[in-house]
């Protein structure tokens, strides 16, 4: 089960598998990525990742454009050839079979619907490679079409159909012949956000229902946390880290990973002594306990990268209870219609909250010096600075 | 930086596009007319480059012969006055025209370009001998300036310098006004609308950053249409002076005449040099004026030139009479009674009609260039297709040389072309047979295929193959269930310009189809050069018939092509 780690000391970064207990279950990996790089005239795409997608699991590779998590995506489907590393398919190296005898169903970014054949023939497009008779080939052209709720436009051609429609037609003609697996590049982000959350839902109940294994490409976190069992966070092409969405965002293994999902404030504050299971650091006048979480190796360094999510930061005068409590100047305070976004400079630090309803029912206002804190276990440690 | 599998945007652009792709697979595509082109087209060119050294012995004679005698530099001299003469010509009727055209809306603007593109698409050969037909003697031309008073006795237009010019700036005309009609569609009015809020009237704005900012459509209209003039043959030929002796006709002369094919492939190849140092020197002016970059236009900004407009579009309206009207003088002609040619017809009948329809001769030689034109046509469009497929497969340098080569042919002085396969096919006993003729044409045919297939092929088309790979479909079937469908009315469309062009091909067919498989245009050419024969007004309109309702078809078809992919 587990992964070879690449080179020592870059363990932090590496996807070794023992620290999540979803991954530990005994569950034989469906596909088994290893090594895998793909390099484009010099240029590094991939950088030699290694990846379990296990049965049933919906797992979404996240990161900014360039990342390569399509890359990694066009690899798996066979679209792209590797540059070295191989994918194994239930133990068999499939790294260089041609895309349609790898029974893998992908929906792509801009749906890919051929302009030149109607609703219906294009869901039906798979199966007229896959010995079956015409009249079954009806039938599940049928079902697959009831299933996304299209039956009444298969005559239709894409281009007289919406945005909405046009999506589902992907879908219905990807699953159609029961891939094992299934490829989902960026498949919302055509839509408006309306739409998006609508599909986000039927999405994740489809996948629930048929049991699909899906891997999942987006740069959009919010999808990313909303819709999978398992988050692949990629930069530069390589897995930053993985883990559930839980894991990702409240123990993200790094300052970029902090950053890239959800909103932080990584504040670099100096260590000022350690114990068992915690260090200590120094923050303004107080003396934090930050718990070691184990996605982060001890070692001694001067400075510590600590993050506070803003919706963690309680204002007003009953932060005053708080361990973690500190006396701060509002520098802006934003309306944001579902919360309200503070600024505060605690001792040339900016450090934002979020708040839905005040504690205290008084407005802040700028240059007003209010009480703000968190609890101590909302502080985490993202890694060590030696300076 | 890679957010579509397709348009991998690496520094070498397509290489990342089609992964899975291998390098044998664009080789295979690309080998079939690579070789095609380099055995039809570049072995014979090299053969004339060789012979103007060898022939009759090795040595620099032949060069040394054309710039010693006077009597050949100055046939250079007078080709080069008068295409610069027409060049600049076109330019004056050109540029308001392509301004206006600009200006149009898009209705009046489809109804203009038809009147650009219908003389076009329209036989030089028939254009050309319109023109004869009105200014002879005794012509509508000269009538007609009788009638007016401006001249008192006929004038002598034809076989003059004046005649050679008109028939070259009608020929040319289409060009310069679709180069700079490209040019200037991209000069960005917005910045006249703002000259014009810094206090320029219409005529400075105009003068101060219109006119600056559209030099390169200049530039390469002027270019485009002075370097087709030095290489023409039919006009000077039909229309032009004893004394203005034009290089395709010396070159005509050494080979058909004088026998003298080294001296011949001496002037092909000092031609041939001409026209690439012009080209070379255009590309090199419209690099340093950075034309490159594209702008949104604006539709507010129309108002900017409303005085310049009015001015520019009752010219621009003169220019389109001019190039439309000439050519459809034959038609009343074709059906006249008189058995001489006179406008206007004393009456009308159909002998001439029945002359040609009862000419075995005509007959023979319409179904032989029906044939060739459809054969020649298919070879286009396989090999043209398979070069456009191969083509997208590649970029860089490789991608640029080999566009080069192929499209070369479309920019080819005929004449030279000409001369070339005429050597090659005296060799493997090719002349005089439909064979030979088909192979030539299908060379200047797989132009036209690679631009109308080139242009159809997007990354979008490549990326629906892939994903049909994904579902199941192999390398073949994918082609033949996606890929093909959505290029196929591109094919149609190039192949049905390659028929037009071979159709109404003279040169080539002047000299390599003998006397066993002379074409429709061939004929006509005798026809029109040894007597004044009315029938050719019949053969004419048939020749117009033919290629003007297979352009209708494929603008038609393009335009359906167009529409189903804005609908996608």
């Amino acid at each position: 089960m587990a992964s070879p780690v690449d080179g020592a000391g870059l363990a932090v970064l590496s996807l070794d598998e023992t620290f999540h207990p979803f991954i530990t279950e005994n569950r034989k990996p469906l596909i088994a990525v290893r090594g895998l790089a793909k390099s484009y005239s010099g240029s590094v795409a991939l950088d030699r990742v290694d990846l379990d997608v296990l049965p049933g699991e919906f797992l979404t590779l996240l990161g900014p454009s360039g990342s390569g998590k399509t890359t990694l995506l066009g690899l798996i489907a066979g679209i792209i050839l590797p540059s070295e590393g191989s994918i194994e398919f239930a133990g068999r190296d499939i790294s260089r079979v041609p895309p349609e005898r790898r029974d893998i169903g992908v929906v792509f970014q801009n749906y890919a619907l051929f302009p030149h054949m109607t609703v219906r023939e294009n869901v039906g497009f798979p199966l007229r490679f896959r010995n079956i008779a015409k009249s079954e080939q009806a039938t599940r052209i049928r079902e697959a079409l009831e299933l996304v709720r299209l039956d009444q436009l298969g005559d239709r051609y894409p281009s007289e159909l919406s945005g909405g429609q046009q999506q589902r037609v992907a879908l219905a003609r990807a699953i159609i012949f029961n891939p094992t697996i299934l490829l989902m590049d960026e498949p919302l982000s055509a839509l408006d956000k309306k739409l998006r959350d609508h599909m986000k839902l039927e999405l994740r109940q489809l996948q629930e229902r048929l049991n699909l294994t899906i891997v999942y490409v987006t740069h959009d976190q919010d999808e990313a946390l909303a819709l999978s069992t398992r988050i692949a966070v990629m930069q530069d092409g390589r897995i930053q880290q993985i883990g559930s969405p839980e894991e990702i965002y409240e123990h993200p293994n790094s300052r970029f990973v902090a950053d890239f999902v959800g909103d932080a404030n990584l504040i670099n504050v100096p260590v000022i002594g350690s114990q068992q299971d915690a260090i200590f650091v120094q923050l303004a006048d107080k003396r934090l306990p930050i718990a070691l979480d184990r996605t982060i190796e001890r070692r001694n360094a001067g400075r510590a990268l600590v993050l506070v999510r803003p919706e963690h930061i309680m204002v007003g005068p009953n932060a005053r209870t708080l361990n973690s409590s500190f006396k701060g100047r509002v520098v802006s305070s934003l309306y944001e219609g579902n919360a309200r976004r503070f600024d505060i400079d605690l001792n040339g630090t900016i450090i934002s909250a979020r708040t839905g309803s005040l504690l205290s029912g008084i407005l802040p206002t700028p240059d007003e010096i209010v009480d703000f804190g968190w609890h101590d276990d909302h502080a985490h440690l993202v890694e060590f600075n030696d300076n | 930086m890679t957010t579509n599998w397709f348009q991998t945007a690496r520094p070498d652009g397509f290489t990342g596009r089609l992964g899975i792709n291998p390098v044998w697979k664009t080789a295979a595509l690309l080998g079939l007319p690579v070789i095609y082109l380099s055995v039809l087209y570049l072995l014979p060119l090299s053969q004339v480059l060789w012979r103007s050294f060898a022939d009759p012995h090795l040595g620099a004679d032949n060069y040394i012969r054309l710039l010693t005698s006077p009597v050949y530099w100055q046939s250079f001299a007078v080709t080069f006055r008068i295409s610069a003469i027409v060049a600049i010509i076109c330019l004056v009727l050109g540029y308001p025209l392509a301004f206006s055209l600009t200006r149009l809306n898009a209705g009046w603007r489809i109804a203009a370009f038809a009147c650009i593109l219908v003389p076009y698409w329209t036989s030089a050969l028939v254009r050309t001998y319109a023109w004869t037909v009105l200014l002879q003697r005794r012509g509508i031309v000269n009538a007609l300036l009788l009638q007016l008073g401006v001249i008192d006795s006929p004038l002598q237009i034809s076989y003059t310098t004046v005649g050679t010019v008109i028939g070259n700036v009608h020929i040319l005309l289409p060009t310069m006004i679709l180069t700079l009609y490209a040019g200037l569609e991209r000069v960005d009015t917005s910045l006249v609308t703002a000259a014009r809020t810094f206090g320029a009237s219409p005529r400075r704005a105009f003068l101060l950053v219109f006119l600056p900012l559209s030099v390169p459509a200049i530039v390469a209209g002027t270019t485009l249409t002075f370097v087709a003039s030095l290489s023409s043959y039919i006009i000077p030929a039909l229309l032009g002076g004893r004394r203005d002796l034009f290089v395709a006709q010396l070159i005509d002369q050494q080979v058909n005449k004088v026998l003298d094919v080294g001296f011949a492939s001496a002037i092909s190849i000092a031609l041939l040099l001409a026209c690439i140092l012009i080209s070379i020197a255009y590309t090199r002016i419209i690099y340093q004026q950075g034309s490159g970059s594209r702008v949104h236009r604006q539709t507010s900004a129309s108002a900017s030139f409303s005085v310049v407009d009015r001015l520019s579009l009752s010219f621009s309206v003169a220019v389109l009479v001019f190039l439309v009207l000439p050519t459809f003088v034959l038609i009343p002609l074709s059906f006249s009674s008189a058995r001489y040619l006179t406008f206007p017809p004393p009456g009308y009948s159909l002998q001439w009609y029945q002359s040609y329809l009862q000419n075995p001769a005509w007959i023979e030689a319409t179904w032989r260039s029906l044939r060739i034109g459809v054969v020649s046509a298919a070879c286009a469009a396989i090999l043209g297709t398979l070069a456009a497929l191969g083509m997208s497969r590649i970029g860089g340098t490789k991608r640029y040389v080999l566009f080069t080569l192929l499209l070369s042919p479309l920019l080819m002085p005929n004449i030279i072309y000409a001369l070339a396969i005429y050597q090659l096919y005296s060799a493997l006993g090719l002349i005089g047979t439909e064979t030979g003729l088909v192979l030539a044409h299908s060379v200047l045919g797989i132009p036209y295929v690679l631009i109308t297939v080139s242009a159809a092929l997007s990354h979008r088309d490549a990326q629906l193959e892939l994903a049909g790979r994904t579902m199941g479909a192999g390398p073949t079937a994918a082609f033949a269930l996606i890929r093909f469908p959505l290029i196929r009315r591109s094919v149609f469309v190039g192949a049905l310009l390659a028929f037009i062009a071979s159709f109404d091909e003279v040169i080539i067919a002047i000299f390599v189809s003998g006397s066993r498989a002379t074409t429709l245009p061939k004929m006509m050419w005798d026809g029109v050069t040894n007597e004044v024969n009315p029938t050719i007004s019949a053969v004419s309109v048939v020749m117009i018939i033919v290629s003007l309702s297979l352009f209708v078809i494929s603008a038609v078809a393009s335009a359906q092509r167009k529409s189903r992919s804005e609908r996608r």
